[in-house]
Parts: C-alpha cells; sequence; structure tokens
C-alpha cells in the first residue's frame, strides 16, 4: 500500500540496534521518510513534519530521570498532533503496559523481540489501509453522486425520446 | 408401770428383816424392797427384775458375806446396771473393801453397822432421787440425741441439695461463658466480612449519599464490635481466664495513642482533650499496656460519652514508688452530666447504668465499667469516682507497676516504611481462609494496599499442605478454626513433614480468637505471627513485614534458577537464524547489527556490573530490559541469557545477591556470544 513519498515515520527509542533495524525493516516495505530520534524532546521539536506515525518506546530514557518517559512523550504528541498514531514499543509484556498505552490513545503496542518487526508491519498496513478505505469512501461517495446523475439524465433524455417517436 | 425395787442384799436374816421393815415404813407404798441372802442370789435377782422391765435404784449389800464380797457384789451390778445406785453397809470401817468399791462401783454412799435409822432412809432416799434425776436426764439426752440425729440426717439432706444445685449452677455458668465466647467468634466472624467489605467499598469513591450509608455501617459494626469484645472480655474475667503481660512500655505513648484514637470522636462533640502527664513519671514501666490501654479507653470512652460541651482530661498521677514498684493514678475527669450519688455504688456491676433512661439515651452494654474495674483489680489496683450531678465526674484507676530497668528511649516506629512496603508489593502469599466472604475481604483488602502482590487461596488446612508441597510462598495467612483441618493440625504438618524451604514458610494466624494462652500456643507449634479478625489493614501489614523482615522473599521466578552456571553446558549461545531471515541474508546488514550489539552490548553489561557494585536495583533492571532485545535478536536463548528473569528479579529492594549467580552466567553467556559474533562475521 504505497503513500505519498513526503509522510513520515518517527522512532523513538534510545537503543540503537533497534532503531537500526526496525528503521531498515520499515524502509523496505513502506514508502515512508522515516527519522530516527533517542529522545522524546528531540522528536517533539520535529512535530512540524506531521509525521503520520510515531513508533515510541514505553520505556524511553528510564535510565535518564530528566528525560521525559514514554507515556509523558505520547500525551504530547497526541495533544499536539492528535491524527498522528503512535505504536508503542516495550521490552515487557506487562498489563500496566497496554493500560497506559490505550489510556493515552496510542494505537496500539507491540513487545519487543522476533516477531515485533511482522507484528509492526501488520499495524502499519492496518492503519494505512484505514486511512484508505477512509479515503476510497470518500470517492465512493462521489462516484454514486454522479452515477446518479447520470442515471437522471438518461431518464430525461429517454422520455423526451419516446415522446418524439409518439408524434 | 412396774414398781421401783430396793433391793438388800445380807447374808444375816435378822439384818435383811430390819432393812425392810425399816425403809418399807418409808418406801413401801412406791417401791418393792426386795431381799436376798448371798451375792449369787442377787444377782440372778438382779436379772429377772430387769428382764421384768423393773427399774432398781437402789442396792443395799452387806460387805461381809459368804461367796461374794459386797464390794464385789456392787461391782458386778454395776456392770449388769450401771444406773443404780449402790450403797455398802459395813460392820467396821473396812476402807480397803469401800475404797474398791468407790472405784469400781460408783459407790454411792457406805454406812457402817450398826446405823441410824435417819442415815439409811435419807441416803436411800437421795439415791432414788438421783437415780429418777439420772434417768431422767438420760431419757433427755436420749431424746436429744435423737432429735441431734434428725437434724443431722435434714443437714445432710438439704446440704446434698444445696450441692447439687451449686453445680447445676456452676454448670450453667460454665455453659453461659462457654456460649457468649463462642457467639461472640460467631458474631465477629460474619462482622470481620461486613466491617472490612465496608472499608473497600469506602475505598471505591462511593457517592455521596452512599458515602453516608456506608459510615453509618461503619459506626454501627464499631459499634456492634465494641459490644462483643466486651462480652467477650466479660466472660474471659468471669471465667478466671484473663492473663496479663509484664512488658515494658512506655505511658506516653499509651496516652498519645489514646489521644489519637479517641480524636475523631472528641472532633465530632467538639470537645477538647487535654493529657497531663506527672513530670516524675518515668519514661519506661512494666506491666500490661493492652489491658491499660482497655481501662482508659473505656473510662475516657465514656467520658465523651456522657460530655455534650468542654472538655476530658487524663491526668496522671505518680502516687508511689520506690525501686521494685509504682503506683499510678490515672484521673479521668469531664465536664459532663455526673453521677447520681444513689447510683455511684452501682455503676460497676455487671448489666448496670445510672438509670434505665441512661441506656435508652446513651445506649452501651453496661459491662465497660464492670471490666475496668476487674481488670483493675487484677492488676492490684481500684477504681474511685467523684461525682456531682450536672457537674462532671471523675474516674482515677489505680494501677501498680513494676519499674522497668529499660529506661533508653529506643523508639520503634509503628508504621512499614515505604521501602518495606515495596518489598511487601513483590511478595507470594497463600490465604488459608474457610469463609468465603472473609476470603474476598482478605483478598481485595491486600491487593488494594499492595497492588501487584500475588495471591493464591486454598479453603482449609488440608488444601494449603497441597499447594505447599508444589509451590514455594513467602508467608501463609492461616485461619484457626478450619473444617476438613484446622490452621494448628496445618501448621504442625508444614513445620514438620513439608520438604525444604516450604517447611519454613512465614505463617500469620488469622483468628477472631484473641486469647493470650492461644497465642502463646499458636507460637509453641511454629507459627510466626498473629493478626487478630477483624484485622487492620495496617496491622496486617505490619505483622507481614516484621516477619519478612530478614527474609528475601521467593521472588515470582526464583524457584527457576536451576543450575547458576548454565553457560557452561553449552557449546554455542548465539543463532543468526532470525538475523539472516530479518536482512534476508544481506551480510552487510548483518554485519551493521552484529557490529552495532558488540558494541553497545558490553556497554550494558558495563552499567549491570555497576549497579551489582552500588547495589542499584533499577541500574540493574534497565541495563537488563535494554540488553533483553539485543539478545534476542542475537538469538541468544533466554535458558541461556535468563536475561528476563534477571530483569524481572531486579525488583526495587530485592536483595541483589540472589542476582549473583545469574548476573555471572550471563557475563559468561555475553562472552561466548562475542567471541562466536567476531569470528563468524
Amino acid at each position: 500500500m504505497a503513500a505519498k513519498s513526503k509522510n513520515y515515520i518517527f522512532l523513538v527509542d534510545d537503543e540503537p540496534i533497534q532503531n537500526e533495524m526496525l528503521r531498515d525493516y520499515l524502509a523496505e516495505r513502506f514508502d515512508y521518510q522515516i527519522k530516527v530520534f533517542t529522545n522524546g524532546e528531540d522528536a517533539i521539536k520535529d512535530v512540524d513534519l506531521n509525521p503520520d506515525i510515531v513508533v515510541l518506546d514505553f520505556h524511553l530514557n528510564s535510565n535518564k530521570p530528566d528525560s521525559q518517559n514514554g507515556v509523558e512523550v505520547l500525551k504530547k504528541i497526541k495533544q499536539l498532533l492528535p491524527a498522528t498514531q503512535v505504536i508503542m514499543l516495550s521490552g515487557q509484556d506487562k498489563l500496566e503496559v497496554a493500560v497506559d498505552s490505550m489510556k493515552y490513545g496510542a494505537y496500539d503496542y507491540v513487545i519487543k523481540g522476533e516477531t515485533a518487526f511482522s507484528r509492526m508491519e501488520n499495524i502499519l498496513n492496518n492503519i494505512n489501509e484505514l486511512r484508505g478505505l477512509k479515503k476510497s469512501n470518500k470517492n465512493y461517495k462521489l462516484i454514486s453522486a454522479s452515477l446518479g446523475i447520470s442515471i437522471l439524465l438518461i431518464l430525461i433524455l429517454s422520455f423526451f425520446l419516446v415522446r418524439k417517436l409518439g408524434e | 408401770m412396774e414398781k421401783g425395787i430396793i433391793l438388800c442384799v445380807d447374808d444375816e436374816r435378822v439384818i435383811l428383816n430390819g432393812l425392810q421393815g425399816q425403809l418399807g415404813r418409808d418406801f413401801g407404798a412406791d417401791y418393792a424392797i426386795e431381799l436376798a441372802e448371798s451375792g449369787e442370789e442377787a444377782i440372778d435377782l438382779i436379772n429377772e427384775l430387769l428382764a421384768a422391765g423393773n427399774d432398781i435404784p437402789v442396792v443395799i449389800s452387806d460387805q461381809l458375806m459368804p461367796g461374794i464380797k459386797g464390794h464385789e457384789l456392787l461391782k458386778r451390778i454395776h456392770e449388769i446396771t450401771p444406773a443404780t445406785y449402790t450403797v455398802l453397809l459395813t460392820g467396821y470401817s473396812d476402807l480397803e473393801a469401800v475404797t474398791e468399791a468407790v472405784n469400781h462401783a460408783n459407790l454411792y454412799r457406805y454406812i457402817t453397822k450398826p446405823w441410824q435409822g435417819n442415815d439409811l432412809i435419807l441416803t436411800v432416799k437421795e439415791a432414788i432421787k438421783s437415780f429418777y434425776q439420772d434417768q431422767k436426764l438420760d431419757n433427755q439426752n436420749k431424746l436429744l440425741d435423737r432429735h441431734n440425729k434428725e437434724l443431722e440426717v435434714l443437714v445432710q439432706e438439704r446440704t446434698k441439695q444445696l450441692q447439687e444445685e451449686k453445680e447445676k449452677a456452676d454448670r450453667a455458668v460454665q455453659l453461659k461463658h462457654k456460649f457468649m465466647a463462642n457467639m461472640s467468634h460467631e458474631i465477629r466472624t460474619p462482622m470481620n466480612a461486613i466491617v472490612g467489605m465496608t472499608r473497600l467499598v469506602l475505598s471505591k469513591e462511593p457517592k455521596p449519599e452512599q458515602l453516608r450509608y456506608l459510615n453509618a455501617i461503619r459506626m454501627s459494626a464499631d459499634n456492634l464490635l465494641v459490644i462483643i469484645n466486651d462480652i467477650l472480655d466479660f466472660s474471659k474475667i468471669e471465667a478466671g481466664k484473663v492473663t496479663f503481660e509484664k512488658i515494658d512500655f512506655n505511658v506516653r505513648e499509651v496516652l498519645q495513642g489514646i489521644s489519637d484514637m479517641l480524636y475523631t470522636k472528641m472532633e465530632e462533640k467538639g470537645l477538647k482533650l487535654l493529657i497531663d502527664i506527672d513530670p516524675a513519671m518515668p519514661q519506661m514501666i512494666k506491666g500490661d499496656p493492652t489491658k491499660l490501654n482497655q481501662v482508659l479507653i473505656n473510662l475516657a470512652g465514656n467520658a465523651i460519652k456522657f460530655t455534650e460541651k468542654g472538655h476530658i482530661e487524663i491526668k496522671t498521677v505518680l502516687q508511689k514508688t520506690d525501686s521494685r514498684q509504682l503506683t499510678i493514678s490515672f484521673d479521668v475527669k469531664d465536664t459532663g452530666i455526673g453521677i447520681a450519688p444513689e447510683y455511684i455504688n452501682t455503676v460497676f456491676d455487671s448489666f448496670t447504668q445510672a438509670g434505665s433512661d441512661i441506656t435508652r439515651k446513651f445506649g452501651g452494654t453496661g459491662l465497660g465499667l464492670s471490666i475496668s474495674r476487674q481488670l483493675t483489680n487484677l492488676m492490684g489496683g481500684d477504681i474511685f469516682i467523684h461525682s456531682e450531678l450536672g457537674k462532671g465526674s471523675t474516674f482515677s484507676a489505680v494501677m501498680v507497676f513494676d519499674t522497668s530497668e529499660v529506661q533508653a528511649d529506643e523508639k520503634k516506629s509503628e508504621k512499614p516504611d515505604q521501602t518495606l512496603m515495596e518489598q511487601l508489593k513483590t511478595l507470594k502469599i497463600l490465604l488459608v481462609e474457610d469463609n468465603e466472604f472473609n476470603r474476598m475481604v482478605a483478598e481485595d483488602t491486600m491487593n488494594d494496599l499492595l497492588p501487584g502482590i500475588e495471591i493464591h487461596m486454598a479453603v482449609n488446612g488440608k488444601d494449603a499442605i497441597d499447594r505447599l508441597k508444589t509451590e514455594v510462598f513467602d508467608i501463609v495467612l492461616m485461619d484457626i478454626q478450619m473444617p476438613v483441618m484446622d490452621g494448628l493440625t496445618a501448621t504442625r504438618i508444614i513445620r514438620t513433614t513439608l520438604p525444604g524451604r516450604s517447611s519454613k514458610v512465614k505463617i500469620i494466624a488469622m483468628t477472631a480468637n484473641v486469647m493470650q494462652e492461644d497465642v502463646k500456643e499458636y507460637y509453641a507449634i511454629g507459627m510466626d505471627s498473629h493478626v487478630s479478625k477483624p484485622f487492620k489493614p495496617t496491622e496486617l501489614l505490619q505483622k507481614m513485614s516484621e516477619v519478612m523482615k530478614d527474609v528475601i522473599p521467593v521472588g515470582r521466578e526464583t524457584a527457576q534458577i536451576v543450575t547458576p552456571l548454565i553457560a557452561t553446558q553449552l557449546s554455542s549461545v548465539i543463532d543468526l537464524k532470525f538475523i539472516r531471515q530479518f536482512t534476508g541474508g544481506d551480510a552487510d546488514k548483518i554485519k551493521k547489527y552484529t557490529a552495532m550489539f558488540l558494541d553497545n552490548a558490553p556497554k550494558l553489561l558495563a552499567q549491570l556490573e555497576d549497579g551489582m557494585n552500588t547495589r542499584d536495583n533499577k541500574v540493574i533492571k534497565i541495563a537488563a530490559h535494554s540488553l533483553k532485545p539485543q539478545l534476542t535478536y542475537m538469538g541468544v536463548k533466554e535458558e541461556a541469557s535468563q536475561i528476563a528473569l534477571i530483569e524481572k528479579l531486579s525488583d526495587d529492594k530485592v536483595n541483589v545477591d540472589i542476582l549473583l549467580p545469574l548476573i555471572a552466567n550471563l557475563k559468561l553467556v555475553c562472552s561466548m556470544a562475542f567471541k562466536e559474533l567476531n569470528k563468524d562475521v
């Protein structure tokens, strides 16, 4: 599902390997501009780029007490960019991760590990499909409206033709 | 009735006739004069006469006779009929015979021959009189004796009846105590559920209206508990089952506790509490602080109950002190309604209050003061009242305590601190309780206080043992009275037959029975602590942290630490299958990722090491958390690295020492991984 070339994905994680692998993985499969951040503050500075999707580490910067953690960044992003879908990444499958993620408006959460990448791909596809459906919905409405008008025109035309033949 | 007999014995017929003549004149009308010529004849005659039912008031015998001598005869007659009076006739003064007769025949008189007629008559007359007086006396004695015996029988019967009544009464009292104790227990168990669940609902942000109802339930339940406790205490005192501790304690702390406890009640009524402590009061004294607290709470509670405005004062006065003992007076003074003089002496009676209108107006069992006074008495003191109707009352509880050797101010903080709370949250608990509602209360209370705590349930002692056979727990909360197997039996079995760690599990008794001797028994069997039901959350936390003080929690997965150095058994730890598949076999990318891992992982290991050295659980946890996915991508299995286990175990306040073997293993696994990657790539 191809998207417009100027759409952004932000990857926000303080683990370099995770960022690198995910960037490579997504770059091969999606037509997004991918931008990598190692902390939430930098990512928020770049909100002007209006990313479609943000992938955010739940335990972001847990070793740096002054930095914002994943949940805080999530809240901030949803506040600044309500339409942006945020996917939370966590190293641990814990209930609080799921609950906090959903509570503050994340689209989904993914547990780090071998299956994380294909899960991520699925989620991105789902998001795009949703977007696509919304878009094609609009198109369908347009089409059905124009179809209606054409049928009406044909009916009127045939009415006139019949009358002409009758004369 | 036959005539009385006067018997004369002499071997000389002349004398006999003479006697018969003389005596016949004076006594013939009322008495028969019988004669015998020898001792032998006399004895036969006496036997005949007695058999015929005759009285023989007097026998007169000559001393000198052939055959049986006079004194010998009288002696025999005395043996046959002791009531008979005997008179001896002697020809000359035969002192020996007289002495013999006096000693052995109870000789009444002796008359020398020849005798004066008057002498004889007088002697016989007096003998007869004495005889009949004796007889009368004897009869009266016999009568008295009979009456006495009858009385004795009556008394015995009555005593027996009384004994039976008393036994019956004793049995009834026993039954009453048992019944009251049982009832109290039976009531306390469901009360536990009511109080506990009300508290839980109160913590769930009820609507204002619901809050009002819930507070009413809570207050009513609290009141009911007070009454039940009163009844239980009362029956314990009555049964003589109250025991007193002798521990060192701080009077000031007890008073502070009372002040804290009564604060809300006082606040509600707008009353002030003044506490005045004698400056001479030593820091520590020795006695039973719980009982002191109970008495003072009761007195102060009463004061609040009967005071509408003004203040309550608790004043302690050190009355007397020596090297061993202190006498302290606790005066609880109020500005309340006071007590009418006619009721002052009865307020201590059980089930009595100052007038029935008081009961209607103020409620209560009327047991509180009775209990307080009995407790005070048992502590070697008494309670005195000074009261004026309308002006207020002063209740002075005077008690005797021992001096304490501990005077140092060793204050122990009562509340479990934050770090302990954090530790408690990681515990694994087995709750053993047959009552479904109480299970719910205990579970929800603990979940509220200690989110994250792991609670498992067992419904009786046997169930608990089955669980402990297959799983390791930190604490067992054990109910005492349960069907199938009670808590005491279960504890005994856990301590003696279960293997290893399970036999050493901490056991806290939960019981509505809070008699001291029972508690001693619990400890003797091997329980570590006890909480009374309905339990207060802080008390439960306190007890839990106490028993866990020097113990490292099992942690959820510690049981899985099998062999610390798993790595030594493995030839290879990495597996690049995932990375190859991920990159589609792109060698450059594989190289890039492994290079990043080789760069990053040693840094994280160093962080981990740092955390271990500084014993900083958080640093360990974060480093482990970051390392975990990287190891996964390099195909290092959890079974080899146990990195997830390290992350989980490095919770706050877990002793990092338990991680040592795991970290050693991890380092070995990583160094193997580094080596393999360097070679492969």
